[in-house]
């Protein structure tokens, strides 16, 4: 198992390399200059060139990129070309804030899918319809519509929850909690039907199996065939869904974020995109990288954990 | 077994976590009455005054950055950080003193050299007066008097020295040493500095009392945060549950507060809103060189309907580039265009266009009224033959990016608050204006600019009508309608109120809380 | 009564789209009817849209549905039916781009991957790797700055990247079908690669790739609704549905309606490709499972109405007595009947043979009186009873309160009747903790698991304990398996053919120690079985069972040295050694 953590990382270098060359070439291909957009309307010749060779921007591409590893492997992400800020900075403040809602959101999800999942693997038939009905109207509402009905009920309403804004952990865990509330399930909903679906399905063919029919004869409780040993065997097909979904809630961070007016990375993204502001851009793209990579690596630990014959290699 | 008891155990403990989170959450979304938060719709381009936005957006630079000279609600220039100041006879020399004792936020006392200094460096920035400080002479006069020298008579010269144009936003010498220092902090003179360690850029921005400001009884508040809200119904919940005090609004948002007791609209006519013709000279469409082909899109269009389908209440149709009650806004000139898409046709097939023109604009999406606006003129002006070709900027910069580029005849933006005719004419229509990219001249306007420039006070506000009425007549851009600055806030705000003759809100350090 | 299935009858298949079918596949069908629906109603919209799309009627912005306005106007009174309708037409066309490029990716990349195998697989794989960590939302709005807005230049890097998903499952589907008769024998035949993977591979997978397509297109349809709402893709005035949901959310407040129209067709659209995918997954497993059959339906038994009486053999109450038990299968054509009216008694401390070839229904009886049929199986008739407890007809949980406690089960294969997934020691102590008897205490658990352990003559109980399933030999497992039926103290324990899948020497160790724990604990114990040899050699009675039904029953040495059925007759003729004992 260990060999595989090992490869897993090692592998991780250049996959992140290529990642940040095909973001970097990507982009300078969006039109828009962040000279120009820094400097306004009224700038003088003088300053826009100036500016434009301060930030590197007549240097034909791969140089730039060249210039741009180079400061990567000091360890410096760059700066933004529009606040000015340290890109790592700005990045570190603001990965907390997504990574409550992806992982919050996937943990919820988690849950819920699974028990779904579960419930209609040993129930009949029309619970099993009911249960695919209500994780598709998951899917079937635009993600933002929840979101700003979620604020409607419960922060004006019934003031349950703040509206918008986030407070850190640091400030005061019980306000981190209730100001994620919200977002965070505006985040599950649409994630809840693949995990229920592929739990379902997985329980479904793994009671069928022989060993359950063992245990069932040997007298062991339903409650321990279900949970401990059917899911057990499901394990893998869960794990790699709620790895699937976790990444899968990357893009939803941007809507949620701009609804709920938190300061995360997904909104961040598109303002730098739209800015052109390739040195954020690229910051966030690597980050959102290696938040894949650590899924990724997580669920092979899983893996291994979960099943005995990888774990003995 | 075991396990299951745990989860379950952990499963009472997180919902009664999350339980106490509510009610404290609820609790503190009301907040206190010493703190003040606004909401403003986008994050500051820069903390650097130099750099920074006008409008609403002076609220980032002004609470740490007290002007030289400041502007009452009833409109008149008053005492700021200088209390003495005038005008030679001819508008082309200016000076002001410093008041006795004023400090900067580090302690050190501000010298008429550090305001050169300061003037001096705002010059060389991107905001919109710039240009215009940029062609002044700016020197001291001993150890508290500043002089500047203008080549032409010019009478807004003390106008460049309030919040509103940001040139007397003065920065100490500290902060002129480095630069790019300016964008994250602040080195000012005014009531309060940016707190930085309390702040997250792109989201909020904290500003806390200066402990060395002149006036102490001017600081009303413990703290200021300004937020970031893009969204404008995200802005609108957090002002109904009592997070924020004040936010922009818009003509989508504004009714829905109605129902609110405690909430308030404020909204006055500031701003026009139309198409800038940028091509008047004709370098891309040849057309718009002539005054009958422009004469006619201003008769093509249905003021009326547009400007309530867009704007609803919240604004008026106009037919000339200013808003009704400011600087320059004629009388005369209302009623010019009347719609009339017979005559508009008829105008064309004059000019040799009957068979219709073709005329590439641009526009920000990120500006949904503008949206609207650009698509109601499109589908109008294509009934008589005219055709927008549409070009949407996602934001600001790409919107600056596509003017600059030259590849677009006429544009929808507004250039700021209405207010003097001067700056406005100067930055539009007058060669070497910031918006009139092409450059483009019309000799009887430059004429009627020119003798406003040097108009006595007696005289000023029929000069600007006059600049208006030409503007008119020949048709220089295609005004739809007087755009409200729509404010929504919580009553118990105090000293909000528009600025008489210059549309600008009073600014955050101007209001006191119930 | 319901007829009897014998084996060598061919059953008719049943039509797959026959209309029982259909009912069962209901709501997929709705969605693929909404869907094909819509999609024609868009792509009219030149004959349907009363309105053109981008005529404004400024004074009659934002007003609900009336007369004129069947769904309403927008903010700048253009009617939101006909936008609707038009703007189906860019909103489709980007999901069906993002789709063909997904299946078409996916697939190429999948099968060459699966079928080529070796550096191909090694390189695609690192393909995929790649495009499955890229954040791929980066790259569409990277993309859609650089071409204007343009959705379809987003669909396509949609597509591109989903293709990385598709291409693994794909892939892994192909390493199965490679090893798989049919193409081997393509292969043998001398058909080139390509040829292979497209007139073989290509249609065996179309519909795993249906299911995957049609949950992609829902993706793709969401995509363009959080894009419409950032204002992205599809600029102003032409409609699309994703920028109907962006115009409509800057009025949420003032007419929500609009939000619910624009937010309501990609919803019921998002929905219908769900359903849609479900049923064709659902259609594809059964089409995959036996040839023809329907998708198994649980069986639906009437209930008994009365107790039934006890039937007396005089003397001491036997441990198992079977009268007229039925047992039949749910298929499209009503229940099925697999073993008819069969009727025999278990004595207790008595080895019973229960004997017949593979579709005699002997298996199925075994499962029957502990009620672990399948969903589709079930009792159709008759009793049974444990001693002075019916066992059927009989709910769950009196079946459950029986199961280990009273009746025991050893199945046939060892190799799958453990959970791969915990030690021996982990299970067998499982069962104690539940009907061992000896309480809860971990040390008593314990004890008593070794103690089962070494009574089923095990060497090193301790070791075992320790092991797991995939450690451990054939025998061994099966052993542990009597061990696991044993902890209940059962008064009767089925064994359903305990030896088959073991090699000939061990078969002989197992059968001594069913023979021992008849001796020490004087427990019955039914042996299901094919092989006359092992009946002769440990059962003291047996039944004889084909096609349902008994044909001889009795003591051993009667149905050996005196069978009155032909049937038994050819069967003991049959079996090598026995015959030969026999006839000698």
């Amino acid at each position: 198992m260990l060999r595989i953590i090992v490869r897993r990382l090692l592998l991780s270098i250049p996959l992140l390399l290529v990642v940040s060359g095909i973001t970097f070439v990507l982009e300078s291909f969006v039109p828009g200059d962040p000279a120009r957009s820094l400097l306004g309307v009224n700038a003088t010749v003088q300053q826009y060139d100036a500016l434009r060779q301060s930030l590197h921007l007549n240097e034909p591409v791969l140089q730039q990129y060249w210039l741009y590893l180079q400061g990567l492997f000091q360890g410096d992400l760059g700066k933004s070309i529009f606040t000015n800020e340290s890109v790592l900075q700005t990045i570190a403040g603001r990965l907390p804030v997504t990574l409550s809602l992806i992982v919050g959101a996937t943990l919820l999800a988690s849950i819920i899918g699974i028990f779904l999942g579960v419930y209609s693997a040993t129930r009949g038939r029309v619970s099993r319809r009911v249960v695919d009905v209500l994780s598709l109207l998951g899917i079937a509402f635009p993600g933002f519509w929840v979101a700003l009905a979620l604020i409607a009920v419960f922060a004006i309403a019934l003031p349950l929850f703040p509206a918008t804004g986030y407070v850190t952990f640091a400030d005061s865990p019980q306000l981190w909690i209730s100001s994620l509330v919200l977002p965070v399930v505006a985040l599950t909903i649409g994630g809840v039907a693949l995990i229920a679906k592929v739990t379902r399905d997985s329980m479904l063919s793994t009671l069928s199996l022989d060993y359950i029919r063992t245990l069932r004869a040997s007298g062991v409780s339903q409650l321990s065939i279900v949970w401990r040993h059917a899911l057990r065997n499901s394990g893998l097909a869960v794990a790699t869904t709620i790895g699937l979904t976790l990444i899968s809630f990357i893009p939803g961070t941007i809507f949620v974020e701009s609804v709920f007016v938190l300061p995360g990375l997904g909104y961040a993204l598109v303002t730098a995109t739209n800015q052109h502001d390739i040195p954020l851009v690229q910051g966030i793209g690597l980050t959102f990288t290696a938040v894949v990579i650590v899924v990724n690596l997580l669920v092979d630990i899983l893996y291994g954990l979960l099943n005995p014959k990888v774990r003995a290699q | 077994m075991k396990k299951k008891s745990a989860l379950l155990i952990a499963t009472i403990l997180a919902a009664a976590l999350a339980l106490t989170g509510c009610t404290a959450g609820a609790k503190s979304s009301a907040k206190a009455d010493d703190t003040l938060v606004i909401a403003l719709q986008s994050p500051p381009v820069s903390l650097d005054p130099a750099k920074a936005a006008v409008g609403l957006y002076v609220n980032y630079v002004d609470p740490a950055y007290a002007s030289l000279l400041n502007r009452a609600v009833n409109g008149k220039i008053v005492a700021g950080l200088a209390d003495k100041w005038g005008y030679n006879s001819d508008n082309t020399e200016f000076h002001a003193t410093l008041r006795k004792g004023v400090k900067w936020a580090d302690g050190t006392p501000i010298t008429a050299a550090d305001v050169v200094a300061s003037i001096k460096y705002f010059a060389t920035g991107s905001g919109p007066s710039s240009p215009t400080m940029a062609a002044l002479d700016v020197s001291a006069q001993g150890d508290s008097t500043v002089v500047l020298k203008s080549k032409t008579p010019n009478p807004i010269l003390a106008d460049l020295l309030t919040p509103e144009n940001l040139g007397g936003a003065i920065i100490s010498p500290a902060g002129l040493k480095n630069p790019p220092a300016l964008a994250e902090a602040t080195y000012g003179a005014g009531p309060y500095v940016y707190n930085t360690k309390q702040s997250v850029s792109g989201d909020h921005y904290v500003f806390t009392p200066n402990k060395n400001y002149w006036n102490q009884s001017a600081i009303h508040y413990k703290s200021i945060t300004i937020k970031v809200i893009a969204n404008a119904n995200s802005a609108v919940q957090a002002l109904k549950s009592g997070q924020i005090d004040f936010m922009q609004g818009n003509a989508d948002v504004a009714p829905t507060i109605k129902s609110n007791s405690d909430l308030a609209v404020l909204s006055k006519p500031s701003i026009w809103a139309g198409l800038f013709l940028l091509d008047r000279d004709g370098t891309i469409v040849p057309a718009l060189a002539d005054v009958r082909v422009r004469q006619a899109l201003n008769y093509a269009v249905d003021r009326d309907a547009i400007t309530k389908a867009v704007y609803g209440e919240y604004g008026q149709a106009v037919d000339q580039p200013q808003a009704p009650g400011f600087d320059g806004y004629s009388k005369a000139a209302e009623k010019v265009y009347t719609y009339n898409p017979a005559k508009a046709k008829k105008l064309l097939a004059e000019a040799g266009y009957a068979k219709g023109l073709t005329i590439p604009v641009n526009y920000g999406s990120f500006d949904a009224d503008n949206t609207k606006l650009v698509q109601a003129v499109q589908e109008q002006l294509s009934v008589v033959g005219v055709t927008l070709e549409l070009t949407a900027a996602t934001n600001f910069g790409g919107w600056v990016g596509d003017i600059v580029s030259k590849k677009f005849a006429a544009t929808v933006l507004s250039p700021g608050s209405g207010g003097a005719e001067f700056p406005f004419a100067q930055s539009a229509f007058m060669p070497g204006g910031i918006v009139n990219i092409f450059g483009a001249e019309d000799p009887e306007l430059s004429a009627a600019f020119n003798a406003l420039a040097s108009a006595s006070v007696a005289d000023h506000d029929a000069a600007a009508q006059k600049v208006t009425d030409v503007a008119v007549d020949h048709a220089l851009s295609l005004p739809i309608a007087a755009v409200n600055t729509t404010l929504m806030y919580n009553k118990k705000l105090q000293g909000l109120e528009f600025t008489k003759g210059n549309g600008v809100p009073t600014y955050v350090t101007a209001w006191t809380s119930k | 009564m319901t007829s009897l299935i014998d084996p060598t009858v061919k059953i008719a298949k049943p039509r797959v789209f026959s209309l029982g079918v259909l009912r069962q596949r209901i709501l997929p069908t709705i969605a693929l009817f909404a869907i094909v629906l819509i999609t024609v109603a868009v792509y009219a919209a030149p004959l349907l849209a009363s309105y053109d799309p981008l005529k404004q009627s400024l004074l009659h912005a934002l007003e609900g549905p009336s007369g004129a306005h069947p769904l309403g106007t927008d903010g700048l009174g253009r009617d939101i039916l006909s936008r609707l309708l038009w703007g189906g037409q860019p909103t489709l066309s980007g999901v069906v781009v993002a789709v063909v490029v997904f299946a078409f990716v996916g697939m190429t990349l999948g099968i060459l991957a699966g079928y080529l195998g070796g550096v191909t697989d090694r390189v695609i794989g690192a393909l995929l790797d790649i495009m499955l960590s890229i954040p791929s939302i980066i790259l569409i709005l990277a993309v859609l700055a650089i071409f204007n807005q343009n959705i379809f230049a987003a669909m396509v890097v949609l597509g591109l990247f989903a293709a990385a998903g598709l291409a693994r499952v794909i892939r892994s589907l192909c390493l199965a079908l490679r090893e798989e008769l049919f193409v081997d024998a393509a292969r043998v035949s001398g058909l080139t690669p390509l040829r292979i993977m497209t007139r073989h591979i290509l249609p065996s997978l179309t519909g795993q790739l249906l299911v995957q397509m049609s949950l992609f297109a829902g993706i793709a349809l969401a995509v363009q609704t959080g894009l419409g709402f950032l204002g992205l893709g599809t600029p102003a005035p032409s409609p699309s549905w994703g920028g109907m949901v962006g115009e409509s959310a800057q009025v949420i407040q003032q007419d929500p309606f609009f939000l619910l129209i624009a937010g309501g067709i990609i919803g019921v659209m998002s929905v219908a490709f769900g359903l849609l995918g479900d049923g064709l997954r659902d259609f594809e497993a059964d089409r995959r499972r036996t040839a023809g059959a329907a998708r198994p339906v649980p069986l639906r038994v009437p209930k008994s109405v009365g107790v039934a009486e006890r039937r007396q053999d005089g003397g001491l109450p036997a441990a198992l007595t079977v009268t007229d038990y039925s047992v039949g299968f749910a298929t499209t054509a009503g229940p099925q009947a697999v073993v008819d009216s069969i009727g025999f008694t278990v004595q207790e401390g008595e080895i019973f043979g229960l004997v017949g070839e593979s579709g005699s229904g002997k298996t199925v009886t075994a499962l029957a009186l502990l009620g672990l049929l399948p969903e589709n199986g079930g009792v159709l008739g008759g009793e049974a009873w444990l001693g002075s407890q019916q066992i059927s007809p009989a709910t769950e949980q009196e079946l459950r309160r029986v199961r280990g406690r009273e009746i025991a089960y050893v199945s046939q294969e060892p190799m799958v009747a453990l959970d791969p997934h915990f030690t021996i020691g982990s299970q067998l102590s499982e069962v104690v903790r539940t009907i061992g008897g000896v309480g809860r205490s971990r040390a008593a658990i314990r004890a008593k698991s070794v103690e089962l352990l070494a009574s089923v003559r095990l060497p090193n109980p301790q070791d075992v304990m320790r092991r797991y399933p995939h450690e451990l030999s054939g025998g061994m497992i099966q052993r542990v398996a009597i061990a696991i039926a044993l902890a209940g103290s059962p008064r009767l324990l089925i064994a359903d053919e305990p030896t088959t899948a073991l090699d000939v020497t061990v078969q002989a160790g197992i059968l001594d120690l069913l023979r021992s724990l008849r001796d020490d604990r004087g427990m019955a114990i039914i042996l299901v079985t094919h092989d006359l040899g092992v009946v002769a050699d440990i059962c003291d009675r047996a039944i004889v069972m084909r096609y349902g039904r008994i044909v001889e029953q009795g003591l051993i040495e009667t149905i050996f040295y005196e069978p009155k059925d032909p049937y038994t007759i050819e069967l003991i003729a049959s079996t090598p050694n026995i015959a030969r004992d026999i006839d000698a």
